[in-house]
């Protein structure tokens, strides 16, 4: 059971980043390492029913549907919410449904790349909300840099996130759906390639986390992924990974499409 | 057991932290810049304007919102290649890139827009604030499409949203280009200026056909008056864009387009947005340069691109007013642009300088004055032997590696036959670009339906089945096949101007040093000029140059022949003073080995070229005549000079000197001389015109009638005595000369001297009522205009008379029947001669005023105003007051239909009274209608009949036997009582008409 929450740690609920635009990554759609841009000032995501699914090593399948909003409030920075709500095949004791908290996020990107790499900075809050939730308020800190070489960019992100550790059951599974997903620590890089004409990415990624509980070994994820650019206002991304390392070894598989407008404006 | 775990689990833990720092440490190390001069930098990124015509464009014109795609890529990788490869070959982007853009991008183009921070990588990196700058700008571009596709709103809702877009662009003053035109000394005149253009020229040129296509496809859709026209319209657009790319850089615009002279309607209706594209447009020329010249070190490089983005985004520095922007827009000249955007079977455009040419700019103005580089190629053969010939027949300087037009251009320097190559040329290019846009099913549909279209097309379809049937074989374009893809070259024509058998000209002797065998071509050559036959003498003079290089004569007769026709009061273009002054220069270097005779002859054209870029055109020409006077005075016996004299004095005259002294003096010289030289062109020529004035044209009538029979040969000797039938009111004669005169015209290619008289016949056939010969000749202009060249030096008619004829000739078709309904419809069209489009204005707003249309007028008449406005910026004086009077007798009748009868009446007399004042211009049979003929309908209309005769007779002074003036002469007098005048009206007009009732 530990295990098949804990695959909801590659998602990130509390990940930066929503941009339609199929060029800049988004953590979680598809690879959880994305790049140093806030979502374009002004603009209005919603990813409606991004869906993710995973297998553990043990059989088990876990369903997510991750719906948020990202708006481009000020300049360089976002402002996003999320209310992740998970589907967990808990073995013998049937099916668990529930909402896994409420996520409050900011990106505020620093800078533009020049031979300076792009970098960003974010702050995230998981709030004690839904049956799934955990039973404290985790707050969470990350840095972002992206760098553009001519074959490829790479990105390389840092988080780190305050809080006890969750109370564990009976059976050692950690309660709270959502603090499952957290991690103390996580670090990785990712490195993408653009196909401009084709408004496609494809991308891989590289990452390491340490789960809440420090007496949990780190894990070694590897994913690969693609955005592609269905219209001006609808970007499709689909991906897939696998956990190499840790307790709970296993693939998954995420599909999701985001849908951009711009917020209203009024002459002054 | 416990603790062994934990210690294992620790173990692990840190054996991976340690890993996982040495990773990141190792990244960040990677991705931190090598030196210090990495910049902070912190442009963003904005969302559009959410509305709700977000993206219709893409959805209506799918094909060419996708060329858009495209051109984001070309416009990227340009900037990434120029970056990332310095000192790369120049194949690298003329060739290998240049060839995916146009045979996989353009062809297959990318159907969402691109994400160019993934193709211009590097770029990015140097200078993210102008990327962003140029987004900004492109989001604009694209909404602006998006409002003007919307068929949901009307046009003042677009009017209004296309403002609220403007706004919201202005939000980012850290990245809105200056709404205010720049000066092209930030594009052309920099130290790092035109290094793109020289080093890739076809490239540049795809650049400019982006460009070109990006704002011209506004046109379109702001002068198409239906879903089905403005649909039609991109289409064709976007195939005249496809022509552009058969055989680079010939047919890529020469001059970067811009928004005022390819879009006018579009720039009218929203100016600030143009001026933002140009200035958008104009950065991009910029950047391209800083990046492809060596001379700015790349550590400099972002530093120079970002000075000349502050530049572009201020608004106090390198300003010019609008009116100086569409001044120079004009001067510039749109054939040098791609030509205009929108138009079906508009004349092709045959560019007038070489490929990139700078011209100055007075920032003031607008006015052109001179080139920085490049040259003029506009008209004819150029004036030494040697330096001619190429392109459009200018003296063209080396054009850039690859830039040399293929066809028609034999490196023969005394071929004068090159003009006439090039039109070949032009009718050929003029049939692709017709079938490329037929084999758009929807144009094709359209022309069917249409029958003025349809007519066009037959005209075109006559046009080429007879030229299979005449042209051999072998010479034939294989171009003409609709389906080639490139233009093959033309057979070079022989090298002499041919001599037609039983050719009558005239008879002229002029003695000089030239060799003996060539004084009867140079006699020829003069006769020609005489009767300003001035494509036909530039090509007898080369003839004499060709067989004695050191003519000095020869050169005097070309420089002499660029200048064109003396009575022509525009401002000459300076293309066509470089031509003229260069042939001056020869003329008097060769003139100085000759005889004092010749260099005086020489030295005095030359004054009419003397420092033009700061002489005004009037003060060269009273120059010219001085140098001539003296020229008279040290030679008397040498009657050419006399009669040359006799010319300038005439035409030295102020238009505003009603003693006629000048004019008075140059027909008694000329009247001497013609009792001893019977059969001289010049003479009775310059004698019709000595006395082309109301008062004075009696004067001419002798000469009137013998100057056709002594050049029958000469379009112009057939036209010309229709000046003087005009002034007398005799239009049977004006109508049967002319209409010789046209198709000696049509024959000898001059097309601008055809519808010049064309212009003559019409008005004649106007005032005798003969309606039927009137519309033939109307619709007879769509089959000259796909013959006409606007540059071709052929005839006495410049090219402008040619445009002028097109716009005036359903003006006057419509209002001399008073059909108000008809002239209110009339489609205005944008030239680069601003009294041609005020004809058009003028005869709308008539037509509206009167049927009510007020809002129409009001716009015809702040047309009216723009228009002038040009003209003074341009110091064209003269037209100037043309059109002022165009623009009160406009605005009197507003006044009229608005109820306000003494303001009507006060500014309509104003505007008679100043024409009066003035004279016509030789382009014109007359005024479009007379102003004193307005004011006397008027006086009429509010029931003043006696004051309405004394003004319809002093109309019928100046412009004796006018059908309206005397028809209204006959009813007001009637209205007074008057029985006698009544009947003496009536018995004019009678004899007028012979007869024939108003329809």
């Amino acid at each position: 059971m530990l295990g098949a929450l804990g695959l909801f740690g590659v998602l990130g609920p509390s990940a930066a980043g929503a941009q339609t635009d199929y060029y800049n990554t988004d953590a979680g759609r598809p690879l959880q390492i994305e790049d140093a841009y806030a979502v374009e000032r002004r603009a209005i995501e919603l990813q409606a029913a991004p869906l993710r699914l995973e297998r553990s090593r043990r059989g088990v399948y876990s369903w997510g549907i991750e719906p948020e909003i990202a708006v481009g409030l000020f300049r360089r920075t976002q402002i996003e919410l999320g209310l992740p709500i998970a589907v967990i095949d808990a073995g013998v004791g049937g099916k668990r449904v529930g909402i896994t908290g409420l996520d409050a996020s900011v990106l505020y990107n620093l800078n533009a790349e020049t031979r300076i790499p792009a970098l960003a900075i974010g702050a995230s809050v998981l709030a004690p909300v839904g049956g799934l939730a955990a039973e404290e308020t985790y707050a969470s800190v990350k840095g972002i840099a992206t760098k553009t070489f001519r074959v490829a960019r790479v990105h390389v992100n840092a988080q780190y996130t305050a809080g006890t550790a969750p109370v564990r059951s009976a059976g050692g599974d950690v309660l709270g759906a959502g603090a499952s997903e957290l991690s103390r620590w996580l670090g990785g890089v990712a490195i993408d390639k653009p196909f401009p004409l084709q408004s496609v990415l494809l991308s891989a990624e590289v990452f390491t986390r340490q789960p809440l509980h420090d007496d949990e070994p780190l894990e070694w994820n590897a994913a690969v992924g693609t955005r592609v650019q269905l219209s001006p206002r609808v970007a499709l991304d689909v991906g897939g990974g696998s956990r190499l390392t840790g307790d709970d070894k296993g693939w998954f598989a995420t599909i999701g499409g985001a849908y951009v407008i711009g917020m209203p404006w009024r002459k002054r | 057991m416990r603790f062994a775990s934990k210690d294992f689990v620790t173990a692990r833990r840190t054996s991976g932290l340690r890993s996982a720092l040495v990773m990141l440490l190792s990244l960040a190390l990677a991705l931190m810049p090598g030196d210090a001069s990495a910049q902070w930098v912190t442009t963003y990124e904005q969302f559009y304007l959410q509305a709700p015509h977000n993206w219709t464009f893409r959805n209506q014109y799918q094909a060419a919102d996708r060329l858009f795609n495209a051109f984001d890529y070309g416009h990227a990788i340009l900037y990434e290649k120029l970056w990332t490869m310095p000192g790369a070959p120049a194949a690298v982007l003329e060739e290998k890139e240049y060839d995916f853009l146009t045979q996989r991008v353009l062809v297959r183009p990318p159907r969402v827009p691109l994400e160019e921070a993934a193709i211009e990588i590097k770029y990015v990196q140097l200078a993210p604030e102008a990327k962003q700058m140029f987004e900004w700008a492109h989001i604009l571009h694209r909404q602006i499409y998006d409002v003007l596709a919307d068929e949901r709103m009307d046009l003042s809702a677009k009017d209004r949203e296309v403002q609220r877009l403007i706004d919201y662009y202005k939000t980012r003053p850290e990245l809105a280009f200056s709404s205010k035109p720049k000066s092209m000394v930030l594009m052309q005149e920099q130290p790092y200026s035109l290094a793109f253009r020289k080093e890739y020229p076809k490239f540049n040129g795809l650049i400019w056909g982006y460009h070109w296509l990006q704002v011209g496809l506004y046109e379109p859709l702001v002068v198409g008056k239906s879903v089905a026209e403005r649909q039609t319209g991109v289409r064709a657009t976007v195939a005249r864009f496809w022509q552009m790319l058969q055989d680079p850089p010939r047919r890529f615009p020469h001059q970067m387009p811009m928004t005022a002279a390819v879009a006018p309607e579009f720039t009218k209706r929203y100016p600030e947005a143009a001026i933002i594209f140009d200035n958008l447009h104009s950065m991009h020329d910029v950047i391209s340069d800083v990046l492809a010249n060596d001379s700015v070190p790349r550590d400099r490089k972002r530093a120079e691109i970002l000075i000349a983005a502050a530049r572009y985004r201020d608004d106090s520095s390198f300003v010019m007013t609008r009116d100086a922007w569409q001044a120079m827009a004009g001067h510039m000249g749109v054939e040098n642009m791609g030509g205009p955007s929108v138009g079906f079977l508009p004349e092709l455009p045959v560019p007038t300088v070489t490929y990139g040419a700078v011209m100055s700019h007075d920032d003031r103005t607008g006015a052109m004055t001179g080139f920085k580089y490049g040259n003029a190629v506009g008209s004819a053969v150029g004036g030494a032997a040697g330096d001619a010939h190429a392109g459009h027949g200018g003296a063209a300087p080396t054009p850039p590696a690859g830039t040399t037009p293929p066809a028609a251009t034999p490196a023969s320097t005394t071929n004068p036959s090159v003009p006439v190559a090039v039109a070949d040329t032009s009718a050929r290019l003029l049939r692709e670009l017709h079938d490329a846009m037929m084999r758009d099913s929807t144009i094709r549909a359209r022309v069917q339906r249409d029958p003025q279209l349809r007519a066009k097309q037959q005209a075109l379809d006559s046009a080429r089945a007879a030229d299979t049937a005449s042209t051999p074989a072998r010479a034939r374009p294989a171009a003409a096949d609709p389906h080639a893809g490139h233009v093959m070259p033309v057979p070079a024509k022989p090298p002499t101007a041919k001599i037609p058998p039983g050719e009558q000209l005239g008879t002229v002797r002029f003695p000089n040093s030239c060799s003996a065998d060539v004084a009867s071509r140079f006699d020829r050559a003069v006769t020609l000029l005489h009767s300003f036959e001035f494509g036909a003498s530039i090509a007898a003079f080369n003839t004499v140059l060709a067989r004695d290089s050191t003519c000095a004569m020869a050169h005097w007769g070309l420089a002499l022949s660029h200048w064109g026709n003396p009575n022509a009061t525009n401002l000459r273009p300076a293309a066509q003073l470089q031509l003229g002054r260069r042939a001056a220069s020869e003329a008097i270097r060769l003139g100085a080995r000759a005889t004092v005779r010749e260099l005086a002859y020489a030295r005095a054209v030359a004054q009419l070229y003397e420092n033009y870029e700061q002489t005004d055109q009037q003060s060269r020409i009273v120059a010219y005549e001085t140098a001539m006077s003296a020229l008279v005075a040290q030679h008397p016996t040498d009657t050419e000079a006399r009669i040359f004299h006799a010319i300038a004095l005439a035409t030295s005259a102020s238009p505003t000197d009603k003693s006629y002294a000048r004019q008075l003096r140059a027909g008694s010289i000329l009247e001497g001389l013609w009792a001893s030289q019977p059969d001289h062109p010049g003479l009775a020529h310059y004698i019709i015109h000595s006395y082309d004035y109301p008062p004075l044209a009696a004067r001419a009538k002798a000469a009137a009638e013998r100057y056709a029979q002594i050049a029958p040969a000469a379009a112009h000797a057939l036209h010309m005595p229709s000046h003087t039938f005009t002034r007398v009111g005799q239009w049977t004669e004006s109508a049967e000369t002319n209409r010789r005169s046209m198709a000696v015209a049509v024959r000898s290619k001059s097309i601008a001297e055809a519808l010049h008289a064309a212009d003559y016949a019409t008005y004649a056939y106007l005032q005798l009522r003969q309606f039927d010969q009137a519309r033939g000749i109307l619709r007879s202009l769509p089959g000259l205009k796909t013959q006409f060249d606007v540059n071709a030096v052929t005839g006495a008619a410049p090219g402008w008379a040619g445009v002028y004829a097109f716009a005036a000739i359903p003006a006057r078709y419509a209002l001399e029947r008073r059909a108000w309904s008809e002239a209110a419809r009339l489609a205005p069209a944008s030239s680069s001669f601003a009294w041609t489009e005020a004809v058009v204005h003028f005869a709308r707003a008539l037509g509206a005023a009167n049927t009510g249309k007020l809002a129409v007028a009001r716009v015809s008449i702040d047309s009216l105003a723009a228009q002038h406005r040009r003209l003074v910026d341009a110091k064209e004086s003269y037209w100037a007051e043309q059109v002022d009077i165009q623009r009160i007798g406009a605005s009197a009748w507003l006044h009229h239909a608005q109820g306000r009868r003494d303001s009507a009446v006060v500014l309509m007399r104003h505007a008679a009274d100043r024409e009066d004042a003035t004279e016509k211009s030789a382009v014109s049979p007359g005024p479009l209608v007379p102003a004193r003929e307005l004011l006397a309908d008027m006086l009429m209309a509010h029931q003043r009949a006696p004051d309405a005769l004394v003004e319809y007779k002093a109309t019928l002074e100046r412009e004796p036997n006018r059908f309206h003036a005397l028809d209204g002469a006959r009813r007001a007098a009637a209205a007074v009582g008057d029985r006698t005048s009544e009947a003496e009206f009536a018995r004019a007009l009678r004899r007028l008409t012979g007869g024939i009732r108003e329809p």
